[in-house]
């Protein structure tokens, strides 16, 4: 039948479609910072630019108030004689520590260095976005004039970009200029905890905006049936999926549940004072005891099917502690079991190696020590061996399989990992050989401070054990940090949108710790920072060239290559991996694939039949994949026969379908008039 | 590993410290949750009855459309609405809590609870509002508002009524049963080692957050002696002026301020500072 399908330019109202305005940039003088700032929202730097930067010194154009009437935006970065050109007037300094933005006064912004800012009389129809917390002189506002306008800057933007104006890219966003180009890959882990209040049907349309495909919700709450957190999550899974975004369940075993520790005493693990192993929030189960493992399978797999789940992430499978033999009272795994099984195999109990009255103890004998290292990373191994082989035998409730994820923290740039923690990443990636998993990288808190030139490092070593770059993912910690860092306790920001640039450049997948913890003002300037793709323009035409699928500003029908486009919103054109050159086009599709989870290889608009149109792709997912249309379809065919997939209506008439895992060709017919 | 190290991992989450929220107290404020009224769908008209405001002032017009919005769903117009509302009439508690309640639907709990903070200043005896603020300020895992939360949950027990002192009482019990689980290896640790640091540290903010003001004074200065970081100093400085120690806890509350190695507790010290009439 797809032989006889041709692909129709089908009249409807003539509309033609605007290609995006592409927001360039120049500074006046060296970019320094300001290549990083724009690279993050996605502009890219031009000799006829939409934003001019006048930095501190550099020269004042002698037409600059007309080129602002003309539409220019003008940042003064703390330029006098700039001010002095558009009338504003500057009256001495005032020292500034401390930045209080009107976007975010949830937020303390220090600066690690005071340093005195100018005094600015600002126009009386200035917005201040920020303001010294003391005295409360604007450090950063912006005016409109004519159609164009001014950003105020009272000091220097520092030379790592971040330090001061944490929100400097909301505050260039709020003239309009964002990027044209945006990513919905990114993940992000979800804690119930945090979250109970809030409405999830309100959450998942912000996830969406903000570029998640998919969330991983806390399990453990949920281990054991309890009607008030079931039906939140419920609710919560609906309207992620009706959303476009899926639901992995994260489990942090050997921590199973509050109420399985407690229903279960027999069964909890020992630290090395052999006192029951609650360490930091998680409370560890005994996982070498066959019927303490064979009650925590029986309720996983009850877990995975009172929900609709998409998938599973196997995060933190390790023992602990983070600081080594320094730390008996946390350092794990001491069961009986375990102690048993030492005892066999080496000839002595593991325990002597932490009683300093032991010719075994770890500060006077180093090889003990390093004896139980090597058995509690090959005791690990056998554990994610285990586990993942047991999930990958289980099935979505409507028969689909699990998508597969696991989360370790590195142990390639952060050695000491390896010991204090028990596993061996090198090894644990060869289980990719027979089991499919995305492989999270959690960089460790240890490295928080380092700034996202971590990133490429880790991806480089990983890289080279895991050859699929579309099996490596990266989990960026947005937490508050283990050592004083600025300007913010937690990341925020410029630095945010950095570490999106750089992880979208570095990885295939960007995960998030966690949704809960993005300021408010960087979710909707994530999904443009987080888009890795070359975009240039040429008359009306527009060229992408993308790795992994990207979304181009853009309202109104366009042709790709050469052909009608119905994958596409009201405002993004979505596209495929590939090289394309996107031209406007008069009449829109009859039908239109708006939104879309999972990797489309090629998508068309279609006639089909004699008389009914609409709109046929292929794609290919490891998990289940949402397609969202803009309106209730009509038939629907997957694989050429027809079928009758979930569908979940959404408020503005739009609908979500939820279609099968693995490679699958859809054909989807408009309604009929 | 050496103490400041050691006591740098006690004062700042680690890897596996990634979610504190303890479980017990979660059930406590689902459980609370089921009962507390919802955030009001009425219109302006309704809620501005009593106070007999004028319906075409811009204070009506305002919160007739936060209402609407938050009727239609609209949970962003309707935060938009009410914070342009509250300026116009701070005094309203009931505004506010609609406002505290329309932030937690969207997520935004520090907004949420500064708002329930607001309410508790204009009107101490709003109960179920101190209980919100509580769990708020107990979420936050800041050691100072947790001693707060449970300062709130002892005065709610109190003087609450029935429904809210049982969530009350059980959040006290589950904070004390914690607390001394959670001190019992450190003050082993103190008694084998009175200069463990670490160990100290740990004491203090369990007893700071069992309201153990004096003990806690005792154990932020046995930890500065050994290790006088900000965040010591400014446990000190929190414990002493909750005892009635004011003077000293102002003057240790200045030295906070003039520390240059945590900004961050500086600042926050500056911040209580001018809260209580200083700089």
């Amino acid at each position: 039948m797809r032989l006889l399908w041709i692909i129709l330019g089908l009249a409807t109202a003539p509309f033609l479609g605007a290609q995006p305005v592409v927001p360039t940039y120049t500074v006046n003088g060296p970019a320094g910072p300001w290549t990083g700032i724009f690279a993050s929202m996605g502009l890219t730097v031009d000799t006829a630019p939409k934003v001019l930067v006048l930095r501190p010194d550099s020269g004042v154009p002698s037409d600059l108030g007309a080129r602002i009437e003309a539409g220019l935006i003008v940042v003064i970065e703390a330029n006098t004689a700039a001010a002095a050109a558009l009338g504003v007037t500057v009256s001495g300094t005032v020292t500034v520590r401390r930045e209080l933005d009107s976007r975010a006064t949830d937020r303390m912004m220090v600066w690690e260095e005071a340093i005195p800012v100018l005094k600015a009389e600002l126009p009386a129809t200035a917005t201040v976005f920020s303001q010294d917390r003391w005295s409360g002189t604007p450090l950063m506002a912006g005016w409109r004039r004519g159609t164009g306008g001014v950003l105020w800057l009272a000091a220097p933007v520092p030379s790592n970009g971040y330090a001061r104006f944490t929100f400097l890219p909301q505050a260039l966003a709020w003239f309009g200029l964002n990027g044209s180009l945006e990513s919905k890959r990114t993940w992000a882990f979800f804690d119930y905890a945090y979250r109970s209040r809030t409405d999830p049907e309100y959450m998942a349309r912000q996830w969406r905006k903000m570029g998640l495909s998919s969330i991983h919700a806390a399990a453990w709450y949920h281990f054991e049936p309890d009607a008030v957190r079931d039906d939140y999550l419920r609710r919560l899974i609906t309207a992620c999926h009706r959303n476009g975004i899926l639901v992995y369940a994260w489990l942090e075993y050997p921590h199973v549940s509050d109420k399985f520790w407690a229903d279960n005493p027999q069964w909890r693990d020992k630290t090395a004072q052999l006192t029951d192993a609650a360490v930091f929030w998680r409370k560890l189960m005994n996982f070498q005891n066959p019927d303490c493992v064979a009650a925590v399978k029986a309720g996983t797999k009850t877990l995975l099917s009172r929900f609709d789940w998409d998938g599973v992430n196997l995060a933190e499978l390790y023992f602990e502690s983070l600081l080594g033999p320094d730390d008996p009272a946390q350092f794990t795994p001491m069961n009986d079991n375990v102690r048993a099984t030492y005892q066999k195999k080496f000839g002595y109990d593991p325990v002597d190696i932490f009683r300093p009255a032991s010719p075994r103890f770890w500060k006077s004998a180093d090889a003990p020590l390093q004896q139980l290292y090597g058995f509690r990373r090959d005791l690990n191994h056998e554990m994610h061996d285990e586990w993942l082989t047991f999930l990958a035998g289980l099935r979505t409730v409507d028969g689909n399989p699990l998508s597969l994820s696991m989360t370790n923290v590195d142990d390639q740039y952060d050695t000491k990992v390896r010991d204090y923690l028990g596993y061996d990443n090198a090894r644990l990636v060869k289980l990719l050989d027979k089991i499919p998993f995305t492989f999270i990288i959690q960089d460790p808190a240890t490295l928080w401070h380092l700034g996202a030139e971590r990133y490429p490092k880790i991806a480089s070593l990983y890289g080279r054990l895991i050859p699929d770059s579309e099996s490596l993912a990266i989990d960026v910690n947005i937490a508050r940090r283990q050592f004083v860092a600025y300007p913010t306790e937690q990341q925020a920001g410029t630095e945010v949108l950095s570490l999106a640039r750089v992880t979208a450049d570095s990885f295939a997948q960007t995960m998030y710790y966690s949704e809960n913890s993005i300021a408010r003002p960087d979710r909707a300037l994530i999904p443009a920072a987080s888009s890795s793709a070359r975009l240039s323009q040429s008359g009306s035409s527009t060229s992408v060239e993308t790795a992994y699928g990207v979304g181009l500003a853009w309202t109104g029908p366009a042709n790709v290559n050469g052909k009608p486009w119905p994958y596409q919103s009201d405002t993004v054109l979505w596209l495929p991996a590939g090289k394309f050159t996107i031209t406007p086009r008069e009449s829109k599709p009859p039908l239109r694939l708006i939104d879309f989870n999972g990797t489309i290889r090629s998508v068309e608009e279609v006639a089909i039949g004699a008389s009914a149109t609409g709109v046929a792709f292929i794609y290919k997912s490891v998990s289940r994949s949402i397609a969202v249309l803009d309106q209730k379809p009509g038939a629907i065919w997957i694989d050429g026969k027809e079928a009758q997939p979930t569908q979940l209506p959404r408020r503005d008439g739009s609908v979500a379908l939820i279609l099968p895992a693995g490679e699958h060709w859809v054909t989807i017919a408009a309604p009929a008039k | 590993m050496s103490i400041p190290v050691l006591l740098a991992l006690a004062l700042q989450p680690a890897i596996a410290q990634r979610v504190m929220m303890p479980e017990p107290m979660l059930e406590l404020r689902e459980r609370m949750a089921t009962v507390r009224p919802a955030p009001a769908t009425r219109l302006a008209a309704g809620r501005l009855k009593t106070a007999a405001v004028d319906t075409s002032s811009e204070a009506y017009r305002l919160l007739d459309a936060a209402y609407i919005a938050l009727r239609e769903e609209d949970l962003d117009r309707a935060v938009e609405n009410f914070e342009k509302a509250i300026p116009l009439q701070p005094e309203r508690t009931d505004i506010r809590k609609d406002l505290a309640y329309t932030y937690l639907r969207i997520g935004e709990n520090e907004l949420g609870r500064r708002q329930f903070e607001k309410v508790g200043e204009l009107d101490a005896k709003d109960y179920r509002s101190q209980l919100e603020l509580a769990f708020l300020d107990y979420d936050t895992g800041l050691t100072g508002l947790k001693a707060k939360a449970r300062e709130l949950f002892v005065a709610v027990a109190r003087d609450g009524d029935a429904e809210l002192q049982a969530t009350a009482r059980g959040a006290v019990s589950f904070i004390d049963a914690e607390t001394t689980t959670r001190m019992a290896p450190f003050l082993r640790a103190v008694e084998i080692d009175p200069n463990d640091a670490n160990a100290w540290f740990r004491v203090a903010t369990a007893r700071e957050e069992r309201n153990e003001y004096r003990l806690s004074a005792e154990a932020y200065r046995a930890t500065f002696r050994v290790f006088p970081g900000a965040r010591v100093l400014m446990g000190l400085a929190r414990s002493l002026l909750a005892s009635d120690q004011r003077a000293e806890g102002l003057k240790t509350l200045q030295s906070v301020v003039d520390l240059k190695d945590d900004l961050f507790t500086s600042e926050e010290a500056r911040e209580l500072l001018a809260s209580l009439g200083g700089q």
